[in-house]
């Protein structure tokens, strides 16, 4: 038997440890972080690489000349490009548009249009409603090789007088289910974004603007310039729920004001008062409908491309039907009781998954060396594989309740990150490579930990290690049996129940018959 | 509800104003200069509420005194300023979804937005709403997360001093494919769970608890969703402190049958 009171005493963190995600060792797995970039700052791109192209292209300006700070994921076929966020000062920060049919490139969408239109005769059906010209006409480069324009266009002959030869034109359009579809995923790639964008400005606790109209400063609540507005100056711009990049637009509010131009007639005027007259009197007290430049602050204008928000309003079609009902608490219990027994109704929470940014939240860290990996089911494997150490079969070979498996987990990556061994608790190591050198050695004898040890057991290690350790959230296997068992028994009691109140009520019913009254 | 009239009122006028037109509250005031607009999270001047239900009615005569006389008797609630009368809610937008339906004539895209609304010390709710202008949705969302509160249940990991501060069971919750386990922790733990649940379960008042998830927890709205039945069901348990038999008492309808058959001025 080992003597354990020579183990190395360890004191109980005061706080947890966290994670550092930047430093790779050796990973299987290459995590790529997001950097994400707050509105605040003004130009900073980030390069693009296309899997067919080898040459870089930097950025992508929707027809909108939006602000992107996310990276966009559009894997159409293979077609990925992830925007960059670009100032809408600076146009010329050589965003090209590759030609579809040869190796031209543009930096205009119009003369790109032109010269495919001059050069190739093809034309690109509604192309004011493509949210991201660039990706599509990558896209479609690439579909394009090898194959003959007629598979993917409709041919549109023409004859501009008898004599002259017939001419073709190539038409592109959404007839095409393909075209469609990859329309349609530049579309929700770029209202993902903006949406993203709309959910880091809201949240940002760092928001100061100062009011276009006087010279008042906000901090915090988007919503609170809104609302000034309206108050103090009677002047509405919406909800503030319903806009993006408020900051742009207030600037450019401010640049008008300050120019004494009204904001709804755009008329020039001698000072501020006479400004400020002609508002009140003539009721100019919100912005100018037909002007396209406040088209991109507003997210409606997003939903659907091509639309302006005035013919949205007009057809509103079926409004909400089966959106209407609320649901109550009483709903949320039923629906409860309806997941137990198994039947799931398809609620209103199923639309929202969560995509690939949340990688960095799933990913884990293996407990007896630092690799990294996208979710904790990997982890496990790669400890059953690799380090010898099958977290399961010690947790049934032992009989080791909740607790006491959080226990060992938490010791183990006590142990490793003050580099004493949780086998023999040697704690000679000078260096990591040392130290997991002598983890690893005889086939990782050393992974694991010897159950005699009282050491592990100590209260200290219900306090997690490390903070967002995803192998605490999931080591379990979902032991189905210990809910059934008990919800069996609840409904035994309850017909139990049931059968000796209908008892109790028949023998009332025979002895009022038996006694014979009546009322 | 006050929030659609506003709306339909907005309707009527081309202004580019979305959703907010004119705030016209109360009888028809001065038109232009509106009073405050009910911006989210802000109070602003709260139109009276008349009551429709026949609780709205007893809790607007102040003949309920705490909300869980309600939750007693499993009494559904329809109108949101009941919640709003005895509590005091924080809200939290958690996520906007664009979502499409096909249509004759194309695709129709809106907005859905997922709301957590809760006081930090045992009410916690959510909310799901969809609509054309993302200030509506999330509107929407908070009347459908105050509809749906929920008492929490908080009990002691080992010993019972001071306040409670964990789940007093292991309850789990399932929706969707994803389940949920919640398990007792000791005081200083914190919320061991990944952000959205964690998130929910901070805004429920709960201070220590392991959880354990299974199955497509990337559904993020089944996650939280399986999180928050888990929660629903710590007043389900019958643990057995509450063994004791209780008087029966009346509901607020009996109790106060003589006031709800006053006609309504």
């Amino acid at each position: 038997m080992q003597d354990w009171s020579k183990w190395p005493t360890v004191e109980p963190l005061k706080s947890s440890l966290t994670f550092d995600f930047n430093n790779n060792n050796n990973n299987n797995n290459n995590i790529q972080i997001p950097t994400i970039i707050t509105p605040a700052t003004t130009t900073t791109t980030t390069t693009t690489t296309t899997t067919s192209t080898t040459a870089t292209t930097t950025g992508s300006i929707s027809n909108l000349n939006i602000n992107q700070s996310d990276s966009e994921d559009l894997s159409a076929s293979d077609a990925e490009s992830t925007s960059s966020v670009v100032s809408s000062n600076t146009n010329n920060t050589g965003v090209k548009y590759p030609c579809l049919l040869c190796s031209h490139f543009e930096f205009e969408s119009r003369t790109i249009l032109e010269h495919i239109f001059n050069q190739h005769k093809f034309v690109i059906a509604d192309v004011n409603q493509i949210t991201n010209l660039v990706g599509y006409l990558e896209h479609w480069k690439k579909q394009f090789v090898g194959k003959p324009l007629t598979e993917f266009t409709t041919v549109v002959q023409t004859q501009t007088s008898k004599s002259e030869p017939v001419t073709n034109y190539y038409l592109l359009s959404d007839i095409l289910p393909q075209d469609q579809d990859i329309r349609r995923k530049l579309q929700t790639g770029q209202l993902n974004s903006i949406l993203e964008q709309q959910h880091s400005e809201r949240i940002n606790p760092n928001f100061t603007c100062i009011c276009p109209m006087c010279p008042a400063t906000f901090k915090g609540d988007r919503s609170s310039v809104t609302t000034h507005l309206v108050e103090q100056h009677n002047f509405n711009i919406g909800l503030s729920d319903n806009l993006v990049n408020l900051k742009e637009l207030l600037e450019i509010l401010k640049e008008k004001c300050d120019e004494m131009q009204c904001l709804y007639c755009e008329k020039i005027f001698k000072s501020q008062s006479v400004l400020k007259l002609h508002m009140k009197k003539k009721k100019h007290n919100r912005l100018n409908p037909t002007n396209t430049t406040y088209d991109k602050y507003y997210l409606l204008n997003y939903l659907e491309p091509g639309k302006n928000w005035e013919d949205l309003k007009k057809d509103h079609g079926d409004n909400d039907d089966d959106d209407n009902k609320y649901i109550n608490n009483i709903d949320i219990m039923k629906q409860a009781q309806n997941e137990n027994n198994g039947n799931h109704q398809i609620s209103h929470w199923d639309d929202w998954t969560e995509g690939s940014e949340n990688e960095i939240e799933d990913t884990a860290v293996c407990l007896f060396c630092e690799t990294h990996f996208d979710n904790s089911d990997c982890t496990f494997e790669h400890m059953r594989n690799v380090h010898n150490f099958d977290f399961d079969k010690k947790r049934k070979s032992w009989n080791l309740d909740y607790y006491e498996s959080i226990k060992l987990l938490n010791f183990i990556r006590r142990c490793v990150s003050e580099m004493i061994c949780c086998y023999c608790g040697d704690n000679s190591f000078k260096d990591k490579e040392t130290f997991f050198s002598h983890l690893h050695i005889n086939q990782h004898e050393h992974c694991g930990v010897i159950q005699e040890n009282p050491v592990w057991k100590d209260a200290q290690y219900l306090f997690p290690t490390y903070e967002n350790d995803n192998i605490l959230t999931n080591f379990e296997e979902f032991d189905e049996s210990e809910n059934q068992q008990y919800l069996e028994e609840e409904l035994e009691y309850q017909s139990n129940l049931i059968d000796e109140m209908q008892q109790n009520r028949d023998d009332i019913l025979k002895k009022m018959n038996e006694s014979n009254i009546t009322f | 509800m006050a929030d659609t009239t506003t709306a339909a009122q907005a309707d009527q006028k081309p202004t580019r104003a979305f959703g907010a037109g004119r705030p016209q509250r109360g009888a028809g005031g001065a038109p232009q200069r509106g009073g405050p607009r009910p911006q989210r999270g802000g109070q602003g001047e709260t139109k009276s509420w008349t009551p429709v239900t026949k609780l709205g009615r007893l809790v607007a005569l102040g003949l309920v005194e705490n909300i869980h006389e309600i939750y007693l008797f499993s009494l559904p609630i329809k109108e949101y300023q009941i919640i709003d009368k005895f509590l005091n809610l924080k809200d939290e937008v958690m996520k906007i979804v664009p979502v499409q339906k096909q249509t004759r004539a194309g695709q129709r895209t809106r907005f859905k937005a997922f709301v957590v609304v809760g006081d930090h010390n045992g009410h916690v709710g959510l909310g799901v709403k969809c609509a054309k202008e993302v200030a509506t949705a999330i509107s929407g969302a908070i009347v459908a997360a105050k509809l749906s509160v929920i008492p929490v249940r908080r009990g002691y990991w080992g010993n019972k001093l001071g306040a409670p501060h964990t789940v007093p069971t292991k309850v789990t919750g399932k929706c969707g494919s994803v389940a949920v386990r919640l398990v007792p922790a000791p005081r200083g733990t914190g919320i061991v769970a990944a952000r959205v649940p964690k998130k929910l379960l901070q805004y429920a008042g709960v201070d220590d608890v392991y959880t354990s998830s299974r199955g497509k927890t990337r559904t993020m709205g089944n996650f939280v969703m399986a999180t928050f039945f888990a929660i629903t069901k710590t007043f389900a348990y019958l643990t057995p402190d509450l063994w004791r038999e209780v008087k029966l008492i009346k509901t607020p309808y009996q109790e106060h049958s003589a006031k709800l058959s006053e006609k309504q001025q």
